[in-house]
């Protein structure tokens, strides 16, 4: 099968300024900031629903998947519509949708294999062992990070285990009224895919 | 009053500095004016880890008649325009807040801003997000430290590709410090 050329992979993530995206016990309650930065955007619920909509699937960890879970639980919702969404995992874990896919093989084999070739806009969207390893494989194309206004001292780190420096190029700083500031990064000369010059 | 401020580089994953003290990655932006930056402050604290890298040759000069404060229960010798202190208490630090006539510059590193912060001494946290992920390194925060709220106050990108990111450190609030270390 031929790769989508146009297919681009995201790694998406929330974290606290000094870069931790949950507590140790994987807690994310920190998340609901209440500042008030006045010349911030507002997410506008319509843009939040038609940007939304570019994203073809989701590519998750099992601790991620068991996060949306509980937030569903909780009568928070589902976070990922009917997109498919791939949770990566060895473990049996609950199936609550058919859009939910679980897979234990090799993330090179999904990302290049499977995922590209099928789909356009594909978003990695946690754990921090999940994105490390994309970004590590030299599968990631774009960072979207949103930085919110805390410091939470301890807790899961936004990439772990990458063990080279990896330079990007800041492509859009966006700050809302929340204080979060999102920054998005293209990820620059990883190797692996054929890609056109930037 | 002069406001203590932690203006540091920061790799978009929270180094500060590469596993053994490394600072070649930082990008040196030349649209920023280091010069009217330095102009804002008199006095810069900086741990001992830090201290010895600024005397290490090549790094640039301190400005004249600014003072220094090195926060180090070891460090014996004696340096010129520089005063060694052994702790960061509340005197200490209203000492050497009453001395200064510019803002206090917290020069580094994430330990003696740890300390601070949990003493609620830091008004601003201001980084300079480096477009680079280093994977291991010095942390902005060691772990484990206290939790702080902040508010964004400004931002801006500049075309080096750094971002900007300036915070006020908001007053600790007792609801929000239970539970720490958890």
């Amino acid at each position: 099968m031929m790769a989508n050329t146009d297919s681009r992979v995201t790694i998406h993530m929330a974290a606290s300024l000094d870069g931790f995206i949950a507590r140790r016990d994987g807690r994310v309650d920190w998340l609901e900031t209440s500042d008030e930065f006045a010349n911030g955007d507002t997410l506008d619920p319509g843009f939040v629903e038609a940007f939304l909509k570019t994203i073809d699937c989701y590519v998750m960890g099992s601790r991620t998947y068991e996060t949306a879970l509980s937030f569903e639980a909780k009568g928070l919702g589902w976070s990922y519509g009917d997109k498919p969404t791939f949770v990566l995992t060895s473990r049996d874990l609950p199936r609550t949708r058919d859009s939910v896919k679980f897979y234990s093989g090799d993330l090179v084999q999904l990302v290049n294999g499977h995922l590209r070739p099928t789909f356009r806009s594909i978003w990695f969207v946690g754990g921090g062992v999940v994105c490390g390893e994309c970004l590590r494989l030299g599968l990631a194309d774009e960072v979207r990070y949103s930085i919110l206004p805390i410091l939470i001292g301890d807790g899961m780190a936004f990439f772990e285990k990458l063990d080279r420096d990896m330079p990007l190029h800041l492509v859009e700083v966006k700050a809302y009224r929340s204080g979060m500031v999102e920054l998005c990064y293209q990820v620059r000369g990883h190797p692996g895919e054929p890609r056109n010059a930037a | 009053m002069p406001r203590i401020r932690y203006a540091v580089a920061m790799s978009l994953d929270g180094y500060i500095a590469g596993p053994n003290g490394e600072f070649d990655w930082i990008i040196s932006d030349p649209d920023y004016d280091f010069s009217a930056q330095f102009a804002q402050f008199d006095t810069f604290l900086m741990g001992r880890r830090t201290f010895e890298i600024t005397q290490t040759p090549g790094s640039p000069p301190f400005p004249r008649g600014s003072k220094r404060f090195v926060f180090s229960r070891t460090l014996r010798d004696e340096f010129p325009g520089v005063a060694v202190m052994r702790e960061a208490s509340h005197t200490t630090i209203a000492e050497i807040r009453a001395m200064a006539t510019r803002d206090i510059w917290l020069f580094g590193g994430g330990e003696l801003f740890r300390s601070l912060l949990d003493q609620g001494f830091v008004d601003t946290v201001e980084v300079k997000v480096m477009p680079l992920l280093l994977g291991a390194g010095l942390q902005f925060l060691p772990q484990p430290a206290h939790r702080a709220r902040l508010k964004l106050s400004t931002h801006h990108v500049s075309p080096s590709g750094i971002a900007h990111l300036n915070y006020s450190v908001l007053p600790k609030d007792a609801r929000l410090s239970k539970g720490l270390g958890t």
